[in-house]
């Protein structure tokens, strides 16, 4: 069982999770870019397949309004706005042959898109 | 415009079709068409992530035609999108009302800083179509500079103190349409140099007729929730390259794997000669074999030149290869044939 299907249920749906290899992932990306501190937003726009796609990027500090979470060593900041819908959803890093990369299981999403970057709610 | 004194229907039609035919000309002021402002830094970018067409190389000043579709992939609205700056579009349709795309718009507008304003109030309109509209349109806006307008290109004037204008090179009614829209403030002054330049208004049932001669889709009739950009003969307006939109997974798969089930198709119904009824929008198209429904109506009218009953009509595939008869629910009996337009 991975770390996100472990996560998947038993994450509260007022928060949002990063489990330790994104959280790892992360850092090491935010080495590369030269930052000192791992602070990662994300959020959701409009687009995709299926309407809604989700944001991470690098970023150095949060917008007034955003919701910041600490776990696993890094700042996550998370809009207001995009919240509603990132609710309980588990930030996993997959690698290997057939690894996605940063992965989301969004408990809030009815349907995905083939390449699942994109869903709907 | 129209004459004052009272006259039947007929004669106001036998008058307005002398006019255009006199003319090559006529303008029609359409009571269906949205106009949406949509604004904020954001604004381009998510609108070239909900909808079929590339956007983001739009010039300031220029206009370009994009499809707003659903999960499923079907129509919500085909647009022009007249970008101002980076800052301001505005978004205009021949749908009878902006609901369904400011809903299909809102509802995906999360952290973006943008915003849809209905500006149904703020601008008129008109069409001037026909195969001189291009310098018909150059009398009534002196100034406005009309030659060498591909479709797409648009053109600004002032009209006199009261207000802008705005000229679109379209395809609405034909291969030479103009859409006209100008702020209420000179829709007065834009009214009177039609007046004076003699061009008539006509009435819808003129307009359509010469949209559905030139095979023309419409929102409304053939643009609907009921098809997909690709039935309805839009493969132009997507482009293939730029990456995900709402409704992309669908159009690329029913594309890749020739999985499109229905076309739009012209047909023709010789009343006369059969002593039949005029079909009807909506009505269903049936396989001469089994009887099956196999496609529905969506738009008729009578042919300007010919006086023949034409019109447009979804039809699944097999039944669009040969030029046939088929006859209707209603029992009417009309030929298909694939529609000779060519993507403009």
């Amino acid at each position: 069982m991975t770390i996100a299907a472990e996560h998947q249920g038993t994450v509260p749906i007022n928060t949002v999770r990063v489990t330790p290899k994104a959280a790892s992932k992360a850092k090491e990306f935010a080495q590369k870019a030269g930052r000192e501190q791992c602070a990662i937003k994300i959020a959701v726009q409009g687009g995709g397949c299926s309407g809604l796609q989700y944001v991470l990027e690098l970023v150095d500090a949060p917008e007034e309004t955003d919701k910041v979470i600490v776990e696993n060593g890094i700042e996550i900041y998370i809009p207001k706005r995009a919240f509603i819908f990132l609710a309980g959803t588990v930030l996993d890093f997959s690698d290997g042959l057939n690894g996605r990369g940063f992965e989301f299981h969004n408990p809030n999403a009815k349907r995905t898109c083939g390449c699942g970057d994109s869903f709907a709610v | 415009m129209g004459s004052a004194a009272p006259r039947g229907d007929a004669a106001i039609l036998e008058q307005a079709h002398s006019d255009y035919a006199t003319r090559g000309a006529a303008c029609f002021k359409p009571p269906f068409g949205s106009t949406l402002r949509h604004i904020g830094p954001d604004a381009l970018d998510l609108l070239h992530r909900l909808t079929t067409n590339s956007l983001l190389d739009l010039a300031d000043g220029s206009a370009r035609r994009t499809i707003l579709t659903n999960e499923k992939g079907r129509i919500i609205d085909v647009l022009w999108v007249i970008k101002s700056s980076d800052h301001e579009l505005l978004l205009v349709s021949d749908a009878p009302h902006a609901t369904e795309v400011m809903e299909g718009i809102e509802r995906f507008t999360i952290i973006e800083d943008a915003e849809l304003i209905d500006e149904l109030d703020r601008w008129k309109r008109w069409y001037v179509f026909g195969p001189n509209a291009s310098q018909v349109l150059g009398e009534v806006l002196p100034g406005l500079d009309v030659s060498s307008a591909d479709i797409g290109s648009i053109r600004g004037i002032d009209v006199a103190e009261d207000g802008m204008a705005l000229a679109l090179r379209n395809d609405s009614a034909g291969p030479m349409s103009w859409l006209v829209i100008a702020e209420t403030t000179a829709a007065e002054e834009i009214d009177a140099r039609f007046s004076r330049n003699r061009l008539s208004c006509v009435p819808e049932e003129i307009f359509n007729q010469v949209r559905i001669a030139n095979q023309e889709p419409i929102a409304g009739n053939e643009l609907t929730q009921e098809v997909n950009p690709l039935e309805a003969g839009l493969m132009h307006l997507i482009d293939f390259e730029k990456g995900c939109y709402v409704g992309q997974e669908v159009i690329a798969r029913l594309d890749t794997y020739d999985k499109v089930q229905r076309s739009l198709v012209a047909f023709t119904q010789e009343i006369e000669a059969n002593n039949q009824r005029l079909v009807t929008v909506g009505e269903r198209i049936q396989s001469n074999e089994t009887a099956r429904n196999v496609g529905w109506i969506t738009s008729t009218g009578r042919d300007c030149m010919s006086g023949e009953t034409i019109g447009l009509a979804y039809l699944r595939k097999p039944y669009c290869e040969v030029d046939g008869a088929l006859t209707t629910s209603q029992g009417s009996t009309i030929t298909v044939f694939p529609r000779t337009h060519q993507a403009r």
